[in-house]
Protein backbone atom coordinates (compact mmCIF):
# COMPACT_ATOMS: atom_id res chain seq x y z
CA UNK A 1 0.00 0.00 0.00
CA UNK A 2 1.36 3.18 -0.62
CA UNK A 3 2.48 5.93 1.68
CA UNK A 4 -0.50 8.35 -0.14
CA UNK A 5 -3.76 5.83 0.70
CA UNK A 6 -2.33 5.12 4.07
CA UNK A 7 -2.01 8.80 4.78
CA UNK A 8 -5.63 9.39 3.15
CA UNK A 9 -6.77 6.32 5.86
CA UNK A 10 -5.50 7.84 8.67
CA UNK A 11 -6.87 11.41 7.59
CA UNK A 12 -10.16 9.82 6.90
CA UNK A 13 -10.53 7.26 10.37
CA UNK A 14 -9.42 11.31 11.72
CA UNK A 15 -12.59 12.71 10.58
CA UNK A 16 -11.51 14.58 7.28
CA UNK A 17 -14.51 13.73 5.06
CA UNK A 18 -13.09 15.00 1.72
CA UNK A 19 -10.28 11.91 2.42
CA UNK A 20 -12.76 9.36 2.98
CA UNK A 21 -14.60 10.60 -0.14
CA UNK A 22 -11.46 10.57 -2.20
CA UNK A 23 -10.18 6.93 -0.77
CA UNK A 24 -13.75 5.56 -1.70
CA UNK A 25 -13.95 6.65 -5.07
CA UNK A 26 -10.35 5.41 -5.37
CA UNK A 27 -11.45 2.05 -4.39
CA UNK A 28 -14.26 2.11 -6.61
CA UNK A 29 -12.54 3.02 -9.86
CA UNK A 30 -9.78 0.13 -8.79
CA UNK A 31 -12.57 -2.29 -8.78
CA UNK A 32 -14.48 -1.01 -11.93
CA UNK A 33 -11.03 -1.73 -13.54
CA UNK A 34 -10.35 -5.02 -12.43
CA UNK A 35 -14.25 -5.96 -12.91
CA UNK A 36 -13.87 -5.22 -16.56
CA UNK A 37 -11.03 -7.26 -16.94
CA UNK A 38 -12.40 -10.10 -14.82
CA UNK A 39 -15.98 -9.40 -16.27
CA UNK A 40 -17.86 -9.38 -12.98
CA UNK A 41 -20.10 -7.00 -11.43
CA UNK A 42 -19.98 -6.38 -8.14
CA UNK A 43 -22.40 -3.46 -8.34
CA UNK A 44 -25.16 -5.58 -10.11
CA UNK A 45 -24.32 -9.15 -9.67
CA UNK A 46 -26.16 -11.47 -11.61
CA UNK A 47 -25.35 -14.48 -8.12
CA UNK A 48 -25.12 -12.78 -5.16
CA UNK A 49 -25.32 -15.92 -3.32
CA UNK A 50 -24.26 -19.39 -3.96
CA UNK A 51 -27.36 -21.27 -5.02
CA UNK A 52 -28.96 -24.04 -2.71
CA UNK A 53 -28.04 -27.75 -3.99
CA UNK A 54 -31.79 -28.70 -3.34
CA UNK A 55 -33.18 -26.41 -6.47
CA UNK A 56 -31.64 -27.65 -9.61
CA UNK A 57 -30.03 -25.28 -12.17
CA UNK A 58 -31.61 -23.82 -15.05
CA UNK A 59 -31.47 -25.81 -18.42
CA UNK A 60 -28.30 -25.42 -20.19
CA UNK A 61 -28.00 -25.22 -23.72
CA UNK A 62 -26.04 -27.41 -25.93
CA UNK A 63 -24.76 -27.47 -29.63
CA UNK A 64 -24.30 -30.74 -31.46
CA UNK A 65 -21.80 -31.76 -34.09
CA UNK A 66 -21.24 -35.26 -35.49
CA UNK A 67 -18.00 -35.83 -37.64
CA UNK A 68 -15.57 -39.04 -38.43
CA UNK A 69 -17.93 -41.19 -36.02
CA UNK A 70 -18.05 -38.72 -33.24
CA UNK A 71 -20.24 -36.36 -31.69
CA UNK A 72 -18.88 -32.97 -30.41
CA UNK A 73 -21.12 -31.45 -27.90
CA UNK A 74 -20.09 -27.88 -26.41
CA UNK A 75 -22.09 -26.80 -23.41
CA UNK A 76 -23.07 -23.69 -22.21
CA UNK A 77 -24.07 -23.10 -18.96
CA UNK A 78 -26.78 -20.47 -17.80
CA UNK A 79 -26.06 -16.95 -17.09
CA UNK A 80 -27.48 -17.19 -13.46
CA UNK A 81 -25.27 -19.51 -12.28
CA UNK A 82 -21.65 -18.04 -12.38
CA UNK A 83 -20.22 -18.60 -9.31
CA UNK A 84 -21.66 -22.16 -8.87
CA UNK A 85 -20.22 -25.45 -10.59
CA UNK A 86 -22.80 -26.91 -12.71
CA UNK A 87 -22.85 -30.74 -13.38
CA UNK A 88 -23.90 -32.06 -16.46
CA UNK A 89 -25.35 -35.67 -17.33
CA UNK A 90 -25.60 -36.51 -20.93
CA UNK A 91 -26.95 -39.09 -22.46
CA UNK A 92 -28.06 -40.55 -25.83
CA UNK A 93 -30.57 -43.16 -27.29
CA UNK A 94 -31.60 -43.88 -30.82
CA UNK A 95 -35.30 -43.39 -30.07
CA UNK A 96 -36.51 -40.10 -29.62
CA UNK A 97 -38.07 -40.85 -26.38
CA UNK A 98 -35.17 -42.43 -24.64
CA UNK A 99 -37.11 -45.78 -24.29
CA UNK A 100 -34.39 -48.26 -25.21
CA UNK A 101 -30.76 -48.22 -25.99
CA UNK A 102 -29.84 -45.47 -23.52
CA UNK A 103 -26.70 -44.71 -23.16
CA UNK A 104 -25.66 -42.32 -20.08
CA UNK A 105 -21.83 -40.76 -20.10
CA UNK A 106 -20.24 -40.10 -16.49
CA UNK A 107 -21.22 -37.15 -14.96
CA UNK A 108 -18.60 -34.30 -15.37
CA UNK A 109 -18.65 -30.41 -14.73
CA UNK A 110 -16.69 -30.18 -18.57
CA UNK A 111 -18.52 -28.00 -20.80
CA UNK A 112 -17.21 -30.23 -23.92
CA UNK A 113 -18.17 -33.62 -24.25
CA UNK A 114 -17.15 -36.06 -27.06
CA UNK A 115 -19.56 -39.53 -27.91
CA UNK A 116 -17.63 -42.00 -29.64
CA UNK A 117 -20.94 -43.48 -32.10
CA UNK A 118 -19.52 -44.28 -35.77
CA UNK A 119 -22.22 -45.12 -38.25
CA UNK A 120 -25.05 -44.21 -35.44
CA UNK A 121 -27.62 -41.55 -35.56
CA UNK A 122 -28.55 -41.39 -31.92
CA UNK A 123 -31.02 -38.45 -29.95
CA UNK A 124 -28.82 -36.72 -27.50
CA UNK A 125 -30.18 -35.34 -24.37
CA UNK A 126 -28.70 -33.18 -21.32
CA UNK A 127 -29.77 -32.44 -17.56
CA UNK A 128 -27.68 -30.95 -15.15
CA UNK A 129 -27.52 -30.49 -11.35
CA UNK A 130 -25.46 -28.03 -8.50
CA UNK A 131 -25.07 -31.59 -6.44
CA UNK A 132 -25.20 -34.31 -9.23
CA UNK A 133 -28.35 -35.76 -7.10
CA UNK A 134 -31.30 -32.36 -7.49
CA UNK A 135 -31.68 -32.57 -11.75
CA UNK A 136 -33.47 -30.37 -13.93
CA UNK A 137 -35.32 -31.93 -16.61
CA UNK A 138 -33.91 -33.93 -19.82
CA UNK A 139 -33.46 -31.03 -22.73
CA UNK A 140 -32.85 -32.48 -26.03
CA UNK A 141 -29.73 -30.77 -27.59
CA UNK A 142 -31.81 -30.97 -31.04
CA UNK A 143 -35.18 -32.20 -31.78
CA UNK A 144 -33.59 -34.30 -34.71
CA UNK A 145 -30.86 -36.98 -34.42
CA UNK A 146 -27.82 -36.39 -34.19
CA UNK A 147 -25.61 -37.79 -37.40
CA UNK A 148 -21.73 -39.28 -35.88
CA UNK A 149 -20.45 -39.78 -39.35
CA UNK A 150 -18.58 -42.79 -40.48
CA UNK A 151 -15.28 -43.30 -39.11
CA UNK A 152 -12.47 -42.47 -41.23
CA UNK A 153 -9.75 -44.76 -41.97
CA UNK A 154 -7.06 -42.49 -41.36
CA UNK A 155 -8.33 -42.52 -37.79
CA UNK A 156 -7.00 -46.47 -37.68
CA UNK A 157 -2.64 -47.03 -36.97
CA UNK A 158 -1.75 -48.66 -39.86
CA UNK A 159 -1.99 -52.73 -40.47
CA UNK A 160 -3.66 -53.42 -36.29
CA UNK A 161 -6.79 -55.09 -35.99
CA UNK A 162 -7.15 -55.31 -39.75
CA UNK A 163 -4.21 -57.57 -40.07
CA UNK A 164 -5.55 -60.74 -40.90
CA UNK A 165 -3.31 -63.69 -41.21
CA UNK A 166 -2.77 -67.41 -40.65
CA UNK A 167 -0.71 -70.62 -41.71
CA UNK A 168 -3.33 -72.07 -43.26
CA UNK A 169 -2.71 -74.06 -46.78
CA UNK A 170 -5.85 -74.17 -49.02
CA UNK A 171 -4.89 -76.89 -51.43
CA UNK A 172 -7.56 -77.76 -54.08
CA UNK A 173 -7.13 -81.37 -55.59
CA UNK A 174 -9.30 -83.49 -57.84
CA UNK A 175 -9.33 -84.57 -61.49
CA UNK A 176 -11.65 -84.25 -64.06
CA UNK A 177 -14.94 -86.83 -63.13
CA UNK A 178 -13.60 -86.94 -59.40
CA UNK A 179 -15.02 -84.83 -56.84
CA UNK A 180 -13.94 -81.83 -56.76
CA UNK A 181 -12.18 -81.38 -53.27
CA UNK A 182 -10.36 -78.55 -51.05
CA UNK A 183 -8.23 -79.58 -47.80
CA UNK A 184 -7.56 -76.94 -45.24
CA UNK A 185 -4.84 -77.88 -43.15
CA UNK A 186 -2.21 -75.97 -40.80
CA UNK A 187 1.94 -76.46 -41.43
CA UNK A 188 1.93 -79.52 -39.87
CA UNK A 189 0.52 -81.11 -43.23
CA UNK A 190 -3.39 -82.41 -44.06
CA UNK A 191 -5.51 -83.17 -41.08
CA UNK A 192 -3.70 -80.97 -38.86
CA UNK A 193 -5.60 -76.97 -37.75
CA UNK A 194 -3.84 -73.97 -38.33
CA UNK A 195 -3.06 -71.10 -36.35
CA UNK A 196 -5.14 -67.71 -37.81
CA UNK A 197 -4.93 -64.17 -36.55
CA UNK A 198 -6.30 -60.96 -36.18
CA UNK A 199 -4.34 -58.21 -35.21
CA UNK A 200 -1.69 -59.48 -32.36
CA UNK A 201 -4.67 -62.30 -31.37
CA UNK A 202 -3.93 -66.11 -32.15
CA UNK A 203 -6.44 -68.95 -32.25
CA UNK A 204 -6.24 -72.14 -33.75
CA UNK A 205 -8.41 -73.62 -35.97
CA UNK A 206 -9.29 -77.16 -37.44
CA UNK A 207 -8.37 -78.50 -40.61
CA UNK A 208 -11.31 -79.03 -43.34
CA UNK A 209 -12.05 -81.32 -46.09
CA UNK A 210 -14.22 -79.94 -48.49
CA UNK A 211 -15.88 -81.81 -51.71
CA UNK A 212 -17.88 -81.40 -54.04
CA UNK A 213 -17.28 -77.78 -55.30
CA UNK A 214 -17.31 -76.38 -58.60
CA UNK A 215 -14.71 -77.49 -60.89
CA UNK A 216 -13.38 -75.18 -63.06
CA UNK A 217 -13.11 -71.89 -60.73
CA UNK A 218 -11.17 -70.35 -58.08
CA UNK A 219 -12.57 -71.13 -55.18
CA UNK A 220 -11.99 -68.46 -51.68
CA UNK A 221 -12.31 -70.28 -48.24
CA UNK A 222 -13.59 -68.51 -45.04
CA UNK A 223 -14.04 -69.41 -41.39
CA UNK A 224 -17.12 -67.74 -39.85
CA UNK A 225 -15.97 -69.18 -36.14
CA UNK A 226 -17.95 -72.13 -36.43
CA UNK A 227 -18.21 -73.46 -40.16
CA UNK A 228 -16.03 -73.16 -43.23
CA UNK A 229 -17.38 -71.18 -46.10
CA UNK A 230 -16.57 -70.78 -49.73
CA UNK A 231 -17.21 -68.52 -52.68
CA UNK A 232 -15.97 -67.76 -55.88
CA UNK A 233 -15.66 -64.35 -55.34
CA UNK A 234 -13.53 -62.41 -52.49
CA UNK A 235 -16.01 -60.18 -51.63
CA UNK A 236 -18.29 -62.82 -50.35
CA UNK A 237 -15.88 -63.83 -47.38
CA UNK A 238 -15.51 -60.65 -46.41
CA UNK A 239 -18.57 -60.20 -44.45
CA UNK A 240 -17.38 -58.96 -40.72
CA UNK A 241 -17.08 -61.45 -38.74
CA UNK A 242 -15.91 -63.80 -41.04
CA UNK A 243 -11.79 -65.06 -41.77
CA UNK A 244 -10.69 -65.52 -44.74
CA UNK A 245 -8.43 -68.49 -44.77
CA UNK A 246 -7.28 -68.94 -48.89
CA UNK A 247 -7.70 -69.05 -52.26
CA UNK A 248 -7.62 -72.40 -53.99
CA UNK A 249 -7.75 -73.20 -57.45
CA UNK A 250 -9.43 -76.62 -57.90
CA UNK A 251 -8.48 -76.85 -61.61
CA UNK A 252 -5.66 -74.50 -61.94
CA UNK A 253 -2.70 -73.83 -64.25
CA UNK A 254 0.45 -76.26 -64.70
CA UNK A 255 2.73 -75.07 -62.30
CA UNK A 256 0.07 -73.30 -60.22
CA UNK A 257 -2.41 -74.31 -57.87
CA UNK A 258 -4.77 -77.28 -58.00
CA UNK A 259 -4.94 -80.23 -59.99
CA UNK A 260 -2.59 -79.40 -62.76
CA UNK A 261 -0.49 -77.64 -61.16
CA UNK A 262 -0.42 -80.25 -58.04
CA UNK A 263 0.97 -77.54 -55.81
CA UNK A 264 -2.62 -76.04 -54.63
CA UNK A 265 -2.75 -72.87 -53.52
CA UNK A 266 -2.33 -71.21 -50.32
CA UNK A 267 -3.20 -67.18 -49.46
CA UNK A 268 -1.58 -66.12 -46.12
CA UNK A 269 -2.82 -62.51 -45.97
CA UNK A 270 -5.59 -60.87 -47.33
CA UNK B 1 -9.60 -92.65 -27.86
CA UNK B 2 -9.93 -92.57 -31.62
CA UNK B 3 -11.58 -89.84 -33.88
CA UNK B 4 -15.30 -89.76 -33.75
CA UNK B 5 -17.90 -87.68 -35.30
CA UNK B 6 -19.07 -85.70 -33.21
CA UNK B 7 -22.61 -83.60 -35.34
CA UNK B 8 -23.06 -82.61 -38.82
CA UNK B 9 -25.91 -81.46 -40.30
CA UNK B 10 -27.48 -79.88 -43.10
CA UNK B 11 -28.09 -76.07 -44.19
CA UNK B 12 -30.57 -75.76 -46.54
CA UNK B 13 -29.80 -72.03 -47.29
CA UNK B 14 -26.34 -72.79 -48.81
CA UNK B 15 -27.03 -76.02 -50.06
CA UNK B 16 -24.24 -77.78 -47.72
CA UNK B 17 -23.95 -80.87 -45.58
CA UNK B 18 -21.36 -79.77 -42.79
CA UNK B 19 -20.08 -82.54 -40.50
CA UNK B 20 -17.56 -82.17 -37.65
CA UNK B 21 -15.12 -84.35 -36.41
CA UNK B 22 -13.01 -84.75 -33.21
CA UNK B 23 -10.68 -86.29 -31.17
CA UNK B 24 -11.49 -86.42 -27.84
CA UNK B 25 -8.48 -86.91 -26.16
CA UNK B 26 -6.84 -83.70 -27.78
CA UNK B 27 -9.71 -81.58 -28.50
CA UNK B 28 -8.80 -81.23 -32.33
CA UNK B 29 -11.13 -80.89 -34.84
CA UNK B 30 -11.36 -81.71 -38.74
CA UNK B 31 -14.41 -80.03 -40.62
CA UNK B 32 -16.19 -81.96 -43.64
CA UNK B 33 -18.44 -79.75 -45.85
CA UNK B 34 -20.07 -80.99 -49.09
CA UNK B 35 -21.63 -79.33 -51.49
CA UNK B 36 -24.83 -80.26 -53.08
CA UNK B 37 -27.55 -78.38 -55.05
CA UNK B 38 -27.18 -75.95 -58.04
CA UNK B 39 -23.69 -74.19 -59.34
CA UNK B 40 -23.66 -71.41 -60.95
CA UNK B 41 -20.85 -69.98 -63.25
CA UNK B 42 -19.39 -66.98 -61.96
CA UNK B 43 -18.45 -65.56 -65.39
CA UNK B 44 -21.94 -66.18 -67.53
CA UNK B 45 -24.13 -66.61 -64.33
CA UNK B 46 -25.53 -69.85 -65.79
CA UNK B 47 -26.70 -72.19 -63.47
CA UNK B 48 -26.81 -75.76 -63.28
CA UNK B 49 -27.93 -78.29 -61.29
CA UNK B 50 -25.14 -80.72 -60.12
CA UNK B 51 -25.18 -83.91 -61.98
CA UNK B 52 -23.08 -86.15 -59.09
CA UNK B 53 -24.99 -86.20 -55.84
CA UNK B 54 -26.42 -88.96 -56.53
CA UNK B 55 -22.48 -90.49 -56.30
CA UNK B 56 -21.78 -88.66 -53.22
CA UNK B 57 -21.61 -91.39 -50.13
CA UNK B 58 -21.42 -89.58 -47.02
CA UNK B 59 -20.87 -92.86 -45.08
CA UNK B 60 -17.99 -93.81 -47.63
CA UNK B 61 -16.50 -89.81 -47.51
CA UNK B 62 -16.82 -90.40 -43.20
CA UNK B 63 -15.43 -93.69 -42.99
CA UNK B 64 -12.41 -92.59 -45.13
CA UNK B 65 -11.50 -89.18 -42.82
CA UNK B 66 -11.93 -91.02 -40.10
CA UNK B 67 -9.45 -93.32 -41.13
CA UNK B 68 -7.22 -90.92 -42.24
CA UNK B 69 -7.06 -88.71 -39.52
CA UNK B 70 -7.08 -91.85 -36.98
CA UNK B 71 -3.99 -93.09 -39.57
CA UNK B 72 -2.47 -89.63 -38.44
CA UNK B 73 -2.86 -89.91 -34.72
CA UNK B 74 -1.72 -93.71 -35.25
CA UNK B 75 1.98 -92.22 -37.13
CA UNK B 76 2.12 -89.73 -34.14
CA UNK B 77 1.70 -92.26 -30.85
CA UNK B 78 3.89 -94.64 -32.43
CA UNK B 79 6.77 -91.70 -32.89
CA UNK B 80 5.96 -90.45 -29.36
CA UNK B 81 6.31 -94.31 -28.03
CA UNK B 82 9.06 -95.10 -30.02
CA UNK B 83 11.42 -92.32 -28.78
CA UNK B 84 9.93 -91.95 -25.35
CA UNK B 85 8.86 -88.19 -26.07
CA UNK B 86 6.86 -86.83 -23.23
CA UNK B 87 3.29 -85.53 -24.07
CA UNK B 88 2.26 -81.85 -23.70
CA UNK B 89 -0.22 -81.33 -22.33
CA UNK B 90 -4.03 -81.48 -24.41
CA UNK B 91 -4.70 -78.97 -26.76
CA UNK B 92 -6.43 -78.24 -29.89
CA UNK B 93 -3.67 -78.63 -32.84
Amino acid sequence: MSAEIRSMIESAVGGNREDMRNLLLQFMNEHVQAHQVTGTNWVSPTSGTLPSSTTPPPAATAAAQGANGVISLQITNPTQAAKATIYHEVSYSPVKNFSQGVTTLPVSANNTVSIPAPGQAPFVRIRSSYDGSTWNTHQLIQQTAVQAGLQSSAACEPGTVLNNWNYANVVGQGAPGQVPLIQVYGPNGPYHGYTAGRGTTQVSRPSATILNTDYSENQIVAFDGKRFQISPVLPGVLKDSWEPVGLAQVNGTPGGGGIKGGNGARLTAI
Amino acid sequence: MAWQLKNHDFDHQVGRHYAVLHDPATGAEHHIVIHTGHDSCPTCGHVKPKTNTGELDFKAILKEELANLEQSRMQSAAYVQRHNIPVAKASKP
